[in-house]
C-alpha cells in the first residue's frame, strides 16, 4: 500500500545500508549455525561474567541493536510442543538451514529491494514464554469486542477509505506502539539504547519512536496526560533495567508493525533490559491489561548488534503518499462509479488505481539525494 | 508553608541535605570529564518567528484568534542583526513569506531540521553518556544522534537527513557539533528563511547549572554571501518533574494535508 515515495525511501535506506556494510559484488559467506545464540551469549557460558558499566557505575547498556535475529522465532508457540522452551537438535539443525538459507537470498542472491536478515539463530521455540504454554492467552470478551476495530483498514484491509482515519497508524507515520516497534518485521528493526545518569533513551529505528525514561522514582505523568507510547518511568534491579509504563491512550495494537488486537488505556507494561553479552541485551515485557487479556503474558526476545548495522532517519511522514493515493484513488473510484451508473454502464471493479495521486515533485528537491556526484558538486 | 518549599539547595536540614546529595549522583558536574548538558532546555524567545525579529504583529488568516494568535515582538538573535542573503536567495525568502502558511514545513508537522529545532516553542531533552550523544525534541518526537566517535566525513554520506548528520567534539566547556547531510526543504523559522543545503556548526556552552549559550555559525555559499550566526540562551526547564512528552503533530497536519481527497472534503 505504501506507494513510489515511500517505497522509494525505504530502497535508499536499503542500498545506502549496503554500501556502508559490505561490499555488494563480495559474496558474503554463509554459515550454518550449530549452537543455538542464546547459548553463547556471555553471561550464560561464564556465569560470573559482569555486564560493563558506564562511568557512573549503571551497567552499560548503549548501543545499536535489531530485532532481525528474532525474525526466526515465531511470536506464538506451535501447540504441539507444548510448554517447550527450546527446541530439539533437529528442529533447531532445520531452522539454522533455514535461517542460512534466508541470509544467503537476501545478501548474495537478491536485489536491493530485499529485506531485512539477522546474522544469528536461536533456538527458543517462541517469544511468548508466558503463559507457559508460549501462546498469547484468550481476549477478554471486551478485548473481543475491541478485536474488530471500525478503523484500522488502511493498509491491512480493503477499505473504503473515506477519511485518513480509515488508515494504520502506520501507514499515518504516526505510530506503531512500544511493542508493535520490537516485533522483528521485515525490516527496521533497529533500535538504539542512549544512558545518561538519570535517563534512558531508547530510540526505535521505523518511525524514529523514542521514549525517554526518567530513572529518579518520580511517579507517572498524570492520569489525563495520556499518549501513544504511554509514559514510562525505570529503575535498576541490579544489573537488570526495569521500565513499567502506564498513561497509554488506548488507540495502539499490540503485533508486528502494531497491527493486532487494540489494547486498552489501562494497559500496564512491564519491561526488563539486562545485557547479557557484549553483542546482546535480553529483553521481557509483560503485558498486563484485564480488559483486553484473560491473563498477563509475557515476551521475551534478544537485541543483538548487527555488523555494520546503521540506524538512519526514518522520516516517513514527510514522504509519506500512501494516505493521499489510497484517498485520491477511493475518490477517483466513487467518480467512476457515478459515471457508470448515470450511462447505465456495468459498474467498474474496485482496481488499486491512483490517478487523483497529488503530483509527485519533478525536481530532486522533495526526495533524499543518494547521488554521490551531487555532494560533490556543492 | 510555601517558603519551605523554595529552600535553596544545601539548606541545614536532614532532608534537603540528602536531596541535594541524592541531586548530586544523578546529575554530576561532570560526566567522563566533560560539562554534563543532560537536562530538558528550550529558548524562550521569538526566534521560531523570524530569527531577524520585529514588531508584535497580526497574522490576518487567523482573525477569529483574536489575541492567541499573533506574531510576539523580539530582538534578532542574527549577529549583525539581518541575514546576509545573495539576491535570488532573497528573493525565495520573500516569496517563502508570502507563502506563509501553507509552504511552511512546520505547518505540514516536517521535522524542524538543525537549527530550527533548538528554538522552536517546545522543550528538548540532551541525553548525554559516556558516548554518543542524544538530542529528543518533543516537537514532530524526532530525534539525533550525535556522534562523539566514528565521526562521519560529511562526503560519505550517502542520504540527506532531515535533521541532517551530526559529528560532536569537546572545545574546552563547549559542545561543538558539525551538522551536515540536512535535506534543502527546511526552513529556519516561521518567516520563510532558507537554505540550500547548509552546513551548521553548532555550540553549546553551559553558562550557569540552568542555562546554556546556544550558537549556530550557518554556511551555504548557493544562498548566503558569508557564514553567518545566531546566538541565545536556552535555558534549563526547572520543573522538578519535567519530561520531553509527546507532540506527534502529524494528525494535526492531516486535514490540511488531505482534506480535499476526504469523502467529505474540508476545504
Amino acid at each position: 500500500m505504501h506507494d513510489s515515495g515511500n517505497v522509494r525511501i525505504h530502497a535508499v535506506v536499503w542500498f545506502a545500508g549496503i554500501a556502508v556494510g559490505a561490499s555488494a559484488a563480495a559474496q558474503v559467506p554463509i554459515v550454518v549455525a550449530t549452537v543455538p545464540a542464546e547459548d553463547t551469549a556471555a553471561a550464560v557460558v561464564d556465569p560470573n561474567w559482569k555486564a560493563p558499566r558506564t562511568s557512573w557505575g549503571h551497567p552499560n547498556l548503549e548501543g545499536v541493536y535489531s530485532t532481525d535475529d528474532m525474525r526466526g522465532v515465531p511470536r506464538d508457540r506451535p501447540e504441539d510442543m507444548g510448554t517447550r522452551e527450546k527446541l530439539t537438535p533437529e528442529e533447531f539443525a532445520a531452522r539454522a538451514k533455514s535461517d542460512a538459507d534466508e541470509r544467503d537470498r537476501v545478501l548474495n542472491k537478491a536485489s536491493y529491494s530485499s529485506n531485512s536478515v539477522g546474522s544469528r539463530t536461536f533456538g527458543w521455540t517462541s517469544q511468548i514464554i508466558d503463559p507457559p504454554n508460549g501462546r498469547m492467552p484468550p481476549l477478554s470478551a471486551e478485548g473481543q469486542a475491541r478485536a474488530r476495530p471500525v478503523k484500522d483498514r488502511g493498509s491491512y484491509g480493503a477499505g473504503p477509505f473515506d477519511t485518513f482515519e480509515d488508515f494504520h497508524l502506520y501507514d499515518r507515520c504516526i505510530t506503531r506502539g512500544i511493542l508493535g516497534s520490537s516485533f522483528a518485521v521485515v525490516y527496521g528493526n533497529g533500535v538504539r539504547i542512549a544512558q545518561s545518569p538519570d535517563n534512558v533513551v531508547i530510540s526505535y529505528e521505523m518511525l524514529a519512536d523514542s521514549r525517554v525514561i526518567p530513572l529518579d522514582e518520580r511517579p507517572h505523568a498524570q492520569d489525563s496526560l495520556k499518549q501513544y507510547l504511554g509514559n514510562s518511568r525505570g529503575h535498576w534491579e541490579g544489573d537488570t533495567l526495569v521500565i513499567e509504563t502506564t498513561n497509554f491512550n488506548g488507540k495502539t495494537s499490540i503485533g508486528g508493525n502494531g497491527i493486532g488486537v487494540r489494547h486498552s488505556n489501562q494497559l500496564v507494561l512491564t519491561e526488563r533490559l539486562r545485557r547479557v553479552d557484549p553483542n546482546m541485551i535480553e529483553y521481557r515485557a509483560t503485558v498486563d491489561d484485564p480488559l483486553t487479556y484473560t491473563a498477563p503474558w509475557t515476551v521475551r526476545m534478544m537485541w543483538t548488534t548487527q555488523p555494520g548495522y546503521e540506524i538512519f532517519e526514518y522520516s516517513c511522514h514527510e514522504a509519506n503518499r500512501a494516505i493521499a493515493g489510497g484517498l485520491g484513488g477511493e475518490r477517483n473510484y466513487e467518480a467512476r462509479v457515478r459515471e457508470a451508473r448515470a450511462k447505465g454502464l456495468p459498474i467498474p471493479e474496485r482496481l488499486p488505481s491512483q490517478p487523483n495521486l497529488a503530483p509527485l515533485p519533478t525536481d530532486d528537491s522533495a526526495f533524499i539525494n543518494i547521488n554521490r556526484e551531487e555532494h560533490e558538486r556543492r | 508553608m510555601l517558603l519551605s518549599a523554595c529552600a535553596p539547595a544545601g539548606d541545614s536540614t536532614a532532608d534537603a541535605s540528602s536531596d541535594a546529595a541524592t541531586t548530586a549522583a544523578r546529575r554530576p558536574a561532570r560526566i567522563s570529564g566533560h560539562p554534563n548538558l543532560n537536562g530538558v532546555w528550550q529558548a524562550m524567545n521569538t526566534a521560531y518567528w523570524n530569527l531577524e525579529g520585529g514588531p508584535a504583529q497580526a497574522v490576518p488568516e487567523f482573525w477569529r484568534l483574536g489575541a492567541l494568535f499573533a506574531v510576539p515582538p523580539g530582538p534578532s538573535v542574527v549577529e549583525g542583526g539581518t541575514i546576509p542573503y545573495l539576491p535570488d536567495a532573497l528573493e525565495q525568502r520573500n516569496k517563502n513569506r508570502a507563502a506563509w502558511p501553507a509552504n511552511d514545513p512546520e505547518t505540514k508537522c516536517y521535522r524542524a531540521g538543525i537549527p530550527r529545532s533548538t528554538y522552536m516553542p517546545y522543550p528538548f531533552q540532551i541525553v548525554q553518556g559516556d558516548g554518543d550523544i542524544m538530542f529528543i525534541y518533543e516537537y514532530a518526537t524526532s530525534n539525533r544522534t550525535v556522534r562523539m566517535t566514528n565521526h562521519l566525513d560529511p562526503k560519505e554520506v550517502l542520504v540527506d537527513q532531515w535533521l541532517g548528520w551530526s559529528n560532536g567534539r569537546w572545545e574546552g566547556e563547549t559542545l561543538v557539533v558539525e551538522v551536515f547531510g540536512q535535506i534543502r526543504d527546511t526552513w529556519l523559522d516561521r518567516a520563510g528563511n532558507h537554505h540550500n543545503g547548509m552546513t551548521v556548526e553548532e555550540r553549546y556552552t553551559p553558562m550557569t547549572e540552568n542555562h546554556i549559550w546556544y550558537e549556530a555559525t550557518i554556511t551555504d555559499p548557493k544562498t548566503f554571501s558569508r557564514p553567518w550566526k545566531i546566538a541565545m540562551p536556552l535555558y534549563r526547564r526547572m520543573e522538578p518533574d519535567a519530561e520531553v512528552f509527546e507532540y506527534k503533530c502529524v494528525e494535526f497536519a492531516e486535514p490540511l494535508l488531505y482534506g480535499e481527497l476526504l469523502k467529505e472534503p474540508i476545504k
